[in-house]
């Protein structure tokens, strides 16, 4: 289910609804940034809830056979990431049209409610399977 | 070469000097893949690119200072093929606390980016 790039990160699904999906990234020493903070880079961030954008996308069109590519994306961190914390990100469909996809999430690194980054992020549809 | 940290290194991105310009390079292999078939960049990995440079730009500039990133915001514009994949960042403004920025990554005709990114970063000095 997980892709190379995924996979090479860590990354793992953890939950997934009707419209939206969850992904986790444990802390390792391969992740982190900056040479010895120990934090995660912020841009693994950014890979783990583009993924969980693509996991809500396959809930939300059960059934569709088209695929979705990112047309674009923002991430605003509002806090660093702790030191040797991995990071769980989820990200809703908000609204589904013919063309794009509108999505929003947000990163915790422990507690749901202190996170560490909100995401938004626009798909398009691509015309192959 | 620049050390760019390890989650760079994990990337196969480096970053070098050259004419007076900073510049990213991240070799293709094929755990930079998202969609498979055919090959594309994650675009994760484009993001990395562009985060690495656009840090790497703003620590030239200030080299003294703590820096945080604030905000990236991205526009993917082709798909990533299963190439090398280059990037440079340009100051836009070096405030008194924040420093923007913008990224730009390509790979067989940089007159064909793939992605462009506008980075904001947090100056903490002292």
């Amino acid at each position: 289910m997980l892709g190379a790039h995924a996979r090479a990160l860590g990354l793992r699904f953890v939950s997934a609804g009707d419209d939206w999906a969850e992904y986790a990234l444990d802390y390792r020493d391969a992740l982190a940034a900056a040479p010895d903070d120990r934090v995660i880079a912020t841009s693994a961030i950014i890979t783990m809830m583009d993924n969980a954008c693509g996991m809500a996308l396959r809930m939300i069109t059960k059934g569709d056979a088209r695929t979705f590519a990112t047309l674009d994306l923002r991430i605003d961190y509002h806090r660093a990431v702790r030191q040797e914390q991995g990071v769980v990100g989820r990200a809703r469909c908000e609204r589904l049209t013919e063309q794009a996809a509108f999505l929003r999430g947000s990163a915790h690194d422990g507690d749901p409610k202190d996170p560490v980054a909100s995401f938004v992020a626009n798909f398009m549809r691509t015309d192959a399977p | 070469m620049i050390a760019a940290g390890a989650y760079a290194e994990l990337l196969g991105i480096r970053v070098e000097r050259r004419d007076g310009r900073l510049r990213a390079a991240m070799a293709f292999t094929p755990d930079l893949v998202g969609r498979p078939d055919p090959p594309r960049l994650h675009g994760g990995s484009v993001a990395g690119l562009l985060e690495t440079i656009g840090l790497a730009v703003a620590r030239s500039a200030v080299p003294d200072a703590r820096l945080s990133l604030l905000a990236t915001s991205i526009d993917f514009l082709r798909g990533g093929q299963p190439h090398e994949t280059c990037a440079e960042a340009e100051i836009v403004k070096l405030g008194r606390r924040v420093v923007n920025i913008v990224a730009t990554a390509w790979q067989d005709d940089r007159g064909k980016p793939i992605a462009q990114a506008r980075i904001s970063i947090l100056i903490a000095r002292g």
